[in-house]
């Protein structure tokens, strides 16, 4: 049996001011799956996904595909994880784009005689082939969500988790958005409290409250509970 | 639908004649500093740099208009200096003129003169390097020229985020206005204040969440490498010849 994408069992992480973030979070993802992950804002959401490519450490065990998310391992999790960031005014802070996306790919090693081919067919990939000589600070929102998109797909990232992929975005942007994740074969675990986005993207979904995991299932079984939904502050 | 109104004058400078940014800068900084090193009183020789700017300003396709208008908005901070010295008390080989009612020192204006001309020159050189070649550029440029890595990183980051943070400024401060707060009075401070200490709060909360792409991404500090590329032979011609021409106009009896 091949390991699954993301395994995590009994994660529990306090912030600093005694606070606790997870309590007890168990979650797997399979290979390719498209996964929701709901909840409120301060439910622990963002907090689990910062831990799935070692950026928190604490208690708990965390594999990816099969790699246990340690220190020794963290280039190779790095590697194998994409985190889009809800703000992405965080992840482009080059002068421009190409440096944005040849960022990873660099920290990897990978040689500069094909950054060229990396970063070009990455653009492409997100619809935005003429970007790369682009300072960030002039794309729209929605190319900067393209852009930071683009940023993980360089690395060849399996497993791409994306922070609120559709916060500040314009219908228009954000159907585009859906189109474009529709379209990748990466196993998917978006973090959001967009309903209709979960809907349209993801087959299964998870709710978390308060630190803990509450509910998971089917999405459209799911969000189907109206009572559900309206206690852990999804409706 | 733009994330972050108010730039759009800020546009990327084209990559104009396509050279690389190595050879602007060792052009532009290299009048700038012909012109300072030039001895006070050789009127005839700053002359002729100047030519050499706007020599070089048409070379490389500069938008003269832009570069003449930055330069008057930079103008008072360097002219300031200089409007002062006229004023200062009588030396030992100088001697009075007058001014209408004023009296000047006649070494005071000389000098005065000389600062405003070399000044101008060299905000000129760095205004027109600005307007011939992205910042992007720029930097790059200087880390290929062996500027430290560290510096240049910092330099990058002050720009991008600068600009973020100037949006920020300007939301908060609209949402201030918006609350009717007029911000005119001593008993105000406070605001500005809290408004300075939560735009620090928030900048330190970004740095963070940058460090943390920065690590999903597999950095693990160190200097940004940048790609490596050799001058062409247009390239090595702009440096060769702007150079010669500024060390040949010292050398000429003018």
């Amino acid at each position: 049996m091949t390991a699954p994408a993301i395994s995590v069992k009994n994660l529990s992480y306090r912030y600093p001011d005694g606070s606790q973030a997870l309590d007890g979070v168990s979650l797997q993802v399979g290979r390719g799956e498209r996964v929701a992950l709901l909840g409120a804002n301060g439910a622990g959401k963002s907090t689990l996904m910062l831990h799935l490519n070692g950026l928190y450490e604490s208690r708990g065990e965390i594999e990816i595909l099969g790699v246990p998310v340690l220190r020794r391992h963290l280039k190779l999790v790095r590697q194998r994880v994409g985190l889009v960031f809800q703000n992405p005014d965080d992840q482009l802070f080059c002068p421009t784009v190409f440096e944005d996306v040849a960022f990873g790919p660099r920290n990897l090693g990978l040689p500069e005689s094909r950054m060229e081919e990396i970063v070009t067919h990455a653009l492409a990939r997100v619809g935005l082939p003429e970007a790369a000589q682009r300072s960030p600070l002039h794309l729209s929102i929605g190319e900067k969500k393209r852009a930071a998109m683009a940023t993980v797909l360089a690395m060849d990232a399996e497993i791409l988790c994306l922070d609120e992929p559709t916060a500040g975005l314009d219908p228009r942007g954000r159907r585009e958005l859906i189109d474009l994740l529709k379209e990748l074969s990466q196993t998917l675990l978006v973090v959001t409290h967009d309903l209709d986005l979960a809907r349209a993207l993801c087959p299964r979904c998870v709710i978390m409250a308060r630190g803990k995991v509450v509910a998971e299932g089917e999405t459209s079984g799911l969000l189907a509970r109206h009572e559900l939904l309206l206690e852990h502050g999804l409706a | 639908m733009h994330f972050t109104p108010g730039h759009e004058h800020i546009h990327e400078p084209p990559e104009t004649g396509g050279l690389d940014a190595r050879a602007k800068i060792v052009a532009w900084l290299g009048l700038a500093m012909a012109g300072v090193l030039t001895p006070r009183g050789q009127w005839a020789v700053l002359g002729v740099y100047g030519a050499c700017w706007l020599l070089l300003c048409l070379a490389l396709a500069a938008p003269l208009l832009k570069v003449l208008r930055r330069l008057l908005a930079a103008s008072p901070f360097f002219l300031l200096l200089a409007v002062l010295l006229p004023f200062r008390p009588l030396g030992p080989q100088d001697h009075a003129i007058a001014f209408g009612p004023l009296t000047l020192s006649a070494a005071g204006s000389e000098q005065a003169l000389d600062m405003a001309a070399k000044a101008s020159l060299s905000v000129a050189c760095v205004a027109a390097l600005a307007a011939t070649e992205s910042l992007a550029g720029i930097t790059r440029g200087m880390q290929r020229m062996g500027a430290p890595a560290l510096f240049v990183t910092l330099m990058n980051f002050t720009f991008r985020y600068l600009l973020v943070l100037r949006e920020e400024t300007l939301r908060m401060k609209r949402a201030r206005d918006a609350r009717a707060f007029g911000g005119r009075w001593l008993w105000h401070a406070r605001v500005v204040g809290l408004m300075i200490g939560s735009l620090f709060l928030r900048s330190i909360e970004r740095a963070e969440r940058v460090q943390q792409a920065m690590a999903s991404r597999g950095y693990s500090g160190g200097a940004f490498s940048v790609s490596s590329r050799s001058l062409s032979g247009a390239e090595w011609l702009l440096i060769a010849s702007s150079l010669m021409l500024f060390v040949a106009v010292r050398l000429l009896p003018l």
